[in-house]
C-alpha cells in the first residue's frame, strides 16, 4: 500500500475535472464500442439504487427489475439526446429523471425497449438480500435511492483500493488490515495485527492511517465523478455522510 | 395532469358570502359524494335500519335547506369534521324531538335510539372507514373516466385489479402476453396507473379541504385508517 497511500490527499480534486461525468459523456460521445462500455459501467453502478427506489414503491423483485431495466434504457436515450451535465449533479439528475419517468402519463405505452445492459447485474435473490440487509424498511423511495446510491460509491472505492493492494502485491496485508479501514482496533488488536502482517505495532498503526487514508481518497474520486463542480462535491460530500449516518435495519 | 386549482370546493363553500348560487352547487355536489359515509354513521348509530335511508335523506336536505356559515366557521378546515359534527347535531336534534312526542304519548321510530356498534366499532369509525373508501371509490371514477376519454378503457380495465396490489410474477408474464406488451411496459404501465391514482386520490381529499396543509392531515388520517401499508395509494409525502 505504501506506493498507492502516499498519493497527495489532493488526488480527488486534481482529476476532478477530467472525471466528472466521465462514464456519462462517454456514453454520449465516445465511439460505439466505448459507449457500450460505458452503458456497461453505468449499469452496474446505478442498477442497485435504482432498484432500491422502485422496490420501496412497492412493486415485487421481477416487476422492479423489469421498472429499473426499463427506466435505464430510456435514460440511456435520454443522455445521447441532451447534455445531462446542466442538471447539475448525477445524483440529482438521475432521481429527477427516474420520478419524471414514473410519473409520466399511464396511457403512453411507447416505453423503450429493455437494454440487455441493463438487465439485473447480479441474480435478483442475492440483490434482495442485499436490500434486506442495507435498507431501513420504513426508507422511503428516495431514502432508498440516496442510501444504495451512497453505499455503491463506497462499494467502488473498496474494490478500487483491494485491486491496488493486490496489483502492488501486498493483497495479504489488505486482507488483514480491511476489517480496520471503519472501525478501531480494540485493545491489544494492533500488536495481534502486527503479529500476523509480520511487522512492528508501529509500523501497522501506520499502515492502517494510509489505508484510511487511502480509501477517503477514492471515495472522494467516485463522488467527484459525479458531480459538477467544488462547490456541489462539498454538498454532496455532506449530503453522502448525512445518508451514511442514518440508521441501518 | 396534477390537480392544478387552489379553489377547491370546500374553500368555495366557506368563503362564499352568504352562500352563493356556485356554493350552493358545490356543497350539492360534495353531498352527492359523501352519502355513503353519512348513511353508514347512521345504521351503525341506530337500531332500527330501516330509517337509516330516510333519516340520512332528511339530514342531507336539512344541511342544503339551512345556512351553513356560521357551523362551517367553528369546522372550517375540513368538509368531513363538519360534515361529521352536523350529523351528530341533526341526530342529536331528532332524539329530542322524538323523546319528547314520547313524553306526550307518541310513538316515533327514534325511540329506540341508542348506540349500536354491532361490528366492535362505534358509529365514528365506521363513519371514518366508509369516508376513506369513499375518497377511494371517488378517485377511482375520475379515472376510470380519464381512460374512457384517452380511449383506454380496455386496459384500464384490465389493470384495474392491480390498482390496490402489484400482480404476482407469473401473472406479469401473462397479462403482458394478453395485452400484446412487453413486460417491461407492463410494469411501467401499472406502475404509473398506480401513481395516477395517488394523484386523484389527493385531488379529490384537496376538494374536502381548506388549504393544502390540510390535505396532509387527512391522507394521513385515511392511511391509519384503511391499514394501509406505504405502497397503498393513499400516500402522504
Amino acid at each position: 500500500m505504501t506506493s498507492s497511500a502516499s498519493t497527495p490527499a489532493s488526488h480527488a480534486n486534481a482529476d476532478f475535472g477530467r472525471t466528472r461525468w466521465s462514464l456519462v459523456l462517454a456514453v454520449r460521445s465516445g465511439s460505439e464500442s466505448q459507449a457500450r462500455g460505458s452503458l456497461a459501467d453505468l449499469c452496474r453502478r446505478y442498477w442497485v439504487p435504482v432498484y432500491a427506489y422502485v422496490r420501496r414503491c412497492g412493486h415485487g423483485a421481477e416487476g422492479a427489475a423489469a421498472l429499473t431495466q426499463s427506466f435505464l434504457s430510456e435514460v440511456v436515450q435520454h443522455i445521447r439526446q441532451h447534455d445531462p451535465s446542466a442538471a447539475g449533479g448525477f445524483r440529482q439528475f438521475l432521481q429527477e429523471q427516474l420520478e419524471l419517468f414514473l410519473a409520466s402519463d399511464w396511457t403512453r405505452l411507447e416505453v423503450a425497449a429493455p437494454l440487455d445492459e441493463f438487465a439485473p447485474p447480479w441474480p435478483l435473490p442475492q440483490i434482495e438480500e442485499r436490500q434486506r440487509r442495507e435498507q431501513p424498511p420504513q426508507a422511503s423511495p428516495a431514502q432508498a435511492f440516496e442510501r444504495a446510491f451512497a453505499l455503491e460509491m463506497l462499494a467502488q472505492a473498496l474494490a478500487q483500493l483491494q485491486q491496488e493492494a493486490q496489483e502492488a502485491g501486498r493483497g495479504q496485508l489488505y486482507e488483514a488490515l480491511q476489517p480496520y479501514l471503519t472501525r478501531d482496533p480494540g485493545p491489544g488488536e494492533y500488536a495481534d495485527l502486527a503479529q500476523r502482517t509480520r511487522s512492528s505495532p508501529l509500523a501497522t498503526v501506520v499502515a492502517v492511517k494510509r489505508l484510511r487514508q487511502r480509501y477517503q481518497e477514492l471515495i472522494d474520486a467516485q463522488l467527484a465523478q459525479t458531480v459538477g463542480g467544488r462547490s456541489a462535491f462539498e454538498v454532496e460530500r455532506q449530503a453522502l455522510l448525512a445518508v451514511l449516518e442514518a440508521p441501518s435495519p | 395532469m396534477k390537480d392544478r386549482f387552489d379553489t377547491t370546493r370546500w374553500s368555495l363553500i366557506l368563503h362564499a358570502a352568504g352562500g352563493g348560487r356556485d356554493a350552493r352547487g358545490a356543497l350539492e355536489s360534495l353531498c352527492r359524494v359523501y352519502r355513503p359515509p353519512v348513511l353508514a354513521y347512521v345504521r351503525a348509530h341506530r337500531a332500527r335500519q330501516e330509517d337509516a335511508e330516510d333519516l340520512t335523506q332528511a339530514f342531507f336536505e336539512h344541511l342544503l335547506e339551512h345556512r351553513l356559515a356560521e357551523r362551517a366557521d367553528r369546522e372550517r378546515g375540513r368538509f368531513r369534521a363538519f360534515l361529521l359534527t352536523s350529523l351528530k347535531h341533526f341526530l342529536a336534534s331528532q332524539h329530542a324531538r322524538a323523546n319528547a312526542r314520547r313524553r306526550g304519548g307518541g310513538v316515533d321510530a327514534l325511540a329506540l335510539d341508542e348506540l349500536h356498534p354491532a361490528d366492535g366499532d362505534g358509529p365514528e369509525q365506521v363513519f371514518e372507514r366508509e369516508w376513506a373508501q369513499t375518497v377511494l371509490r371517488e378517485a377511482l371514477r375520475r379515472l376510470h373516466d380519464e381512460a374512457r376519454q384517452a380511449d383506454k378503457e380496455p386496459l384500464f380495465l384490465r389493470l384495474h385489479p392491480f390498482l390496490l396490489e402489484f400482480p404476482e410474477e407469473d401473472v406479469y408474464a401473462a397479462v403482458a402476453l394478453e395485452l400484446g406488451l412487453r413486460r417491461n411496459t407492463l410494469a411501467v404501465a401499472v406502475h404509473r396507473l398506480r401513481g395516477r391514482l395517488q394523484e386523484l386520490v389527493r385531488a379529490v381529499v384537496a376538494d374536502t379541504v381548506d388549504g393544502r396543509s390540510e390535505t396532509e392531515g387527512e391522507l394521513r388520517r385515511m392511511r391509519t385508517c384503511l391499514g394501509q401499508a406505504t405502497d397503498a395509494p393513499v400516500t402522504a409525502d
